[in-house]
């Protein structure tokens, strides 16, 4: 009989892993924690997440991957608080643009500016990811400190879990999101993110992030995620 | 309840933007149609619609973008005849496959356009025809559309595509075999359907339009943001 307990399948070290983490211990669901490698490509890990792709989550006999589809399905599954999309119809459709507009505009340059080699790219890299945080900034609610407002949502995961580790990108490429007017906001906000439980119980140490990001800041990891980073894709 | 009439901002060429018109004519909504010319970047332009990019829907003075989204909105705020299933999983299920559309079926499409080399455009071919036969299998066996007897967002999201492959057909000589026995079967009966439907009829050109209005992918002289990332082989927006 397919079990009613959730299984996560997800590796320790990936932002993409956490939002679906994340999100399963905001909801107070129990589940399953599988440690997973997406890039050993075993027959047994394609029955489980036909893609190949992590996080996916195995409930009830079924599979769902994708991180932010997995952050939908958790909300809809265990539609306690608290909800990850709220309400209204429109109110949803803005945490879905907002949350799209942090897998298109911000993440691929974060993963841009740590992959190229050069530092050209790498200036360029880092001013896209800073222009794409801005935006993010600005569509922000007022009422704070979440991107809703008084609201936490599937908004806050999608950026909160890359931004959490910004350190690892200042270490490597210098980038700092400024202090500065426009920018304020951010720090506000991430530092509230943080001290979430859930985000101190996903967040390795981290020195143990910055020893995971080397290869790949160093020209040397091998990864589809390297590739597909390389050319401003993210699988 | 809601009024008023939502605003659909959209190109008559554009298959992403054509899918918000076929969900808009599926459900049944009054709205108002508004071609644009996404090319032209004004500032009234990107004031409704901040990536200058169509579709856009705006209702009730805020802008709705993103086709999948738009659908999705749409879905929610008319909740009749229903494009998305209500049960968590399967509602997951049509935005997994969804997702496979976007990231391993449109870059193909546009890719077997777009690329100059012969070799390029044959391995989009061979990958077009690889992720339509994932795509297949993960259609209801019965259908005809792909949950089964109803229309969802999967046969939305692909319809307008779908219905362009006689393009690549024109100028790559990409076809989808045929034939009961052939692994696409199930494909073509989805196909089939599709093309009946009014929806389609209704929100598609004819065929001497889209044959030229593709011509500038295959000459290289498109500028659309669709056929820079393609090049430089990026990313779609």
């Amino acid at each position: 009989m397919a079990s009613d307990k959730p299984s996560l399948y997800t590796a320790w070290h990936s932002p993409f892993g956490w939002r679906a983490w994340i999100s399963l211990l905001e909801k107070g669901v129990e589940f399953d924690y599988h440690e997973t490698d997406p890039y050993e490509k075993s027959p047994e890990w394609f029955k489980i997440s036909p893609r190949g792709l992590a996080p996916c989550i195995r409930h009830k006999g079924k599979s769902v991957y994708e991180s932010t589809i997995c952050m939908e399905y958790i909300d809809e599954a265990w539609p306690c608080t608290p909800r990850l999309l709220p309400e209204d119809p429109y109110d949803r459709a803005y945490v879905r643009m907002w949350a799209d507009h942090v897998n298109k505009k911000i993440i691929p340059h974060i993963f841009g500016m740590i992959v190229h080699q050069t530092a050209t790219e790498q200036e360029k890299s880092k001013q896209d990811a800073l222009d794409g945080i801005a935006a993010y900034i600005e569509a922000m609610r007022d009422g704070g400190p979440y991107f809703l407002g008084q609201n936490f949502s599937m908004a806050d995961i999608a950026l909160g879990t890359f931004g959490s580790i910004f350190f690892c990108m200042e270490h490597y490429r210098g980038f700092k999101v400024p202090n500065e007017a426009k920018f304020v906001k951010f720090h506000d906000w991430i530092q509230t993110i943080v001290a979430r439980k859930s985000w101190q119980t996903v967040l390795p140490p981290r020195e143990q992030v910055l020893e995971d990001w080397r290869p790949y800041a160093e020209g040397v990891a091998q990864t589809e995620l390297a590739k597909a980073a390389k050319q401003g894709k993210t699988p | 309840m809601s009024d008023p009439k939502p605003k659909f901002y959209t190109s008559w060429f554009c298959p992403f933007a054509q899918r918000v018109w076929i969900a808009l004519l599926e459900k049944g909504i009054d709205f108002e149609y508004i071609e644009v010319d996404p090319y032209k970047k004004t500032p009234e332009w990107l004031s409704v619609s901040p990536r200058g990019l169509v579709p856009v829907l705006v209702h009730q003075g805020k802008s709705v973008y993103e086709s999948s989204i738009c659908i999705e909105y749409i879905d929610e705020e008319w909740p009749e005849n229903p494009i998305l299933p209500k049960a968590p999983y399967q509602r997951a299920y049509e935005r997994i496959w969804a997702d496979h559309i976007a990231k391993k079926i449109i870059p193909p499409f546009y890719a077997m356009l777009l690329k100059k080399e012969t070799e390029l455009q044959e391995n989009a071919k061979k990958e077009m025809l690889e992720q339509l036969l994932v795509l297949t299998k993960a259609m209801d066996p019965t259908g005809p559309y792909f949950a089964g007897s109803q229309v969802g967002l999967v046969d939305i999201m692909l319809a307008p595509f779908a219905i362009r492959f006689f393009i690549l057909k024109h100028y790559r000589g990409f076809q989808v075999p045929s034939g009961d026995e052939s692994p696409f079967a199930r494909f073509n009966k989805w196909y089939i359907a599709i093309k009946e439907r009014d929806s389609t009829g209704k929100t598609s050109a004819s065929d001497e339009e889209y044959i030229g209005i593709y011509k500038r992918y295959t000459d290289d002289t498109g500028q659309s943001l669709v056929a820079t990332a393609i090049r430089q082989g990026t990313a779609l927006p």
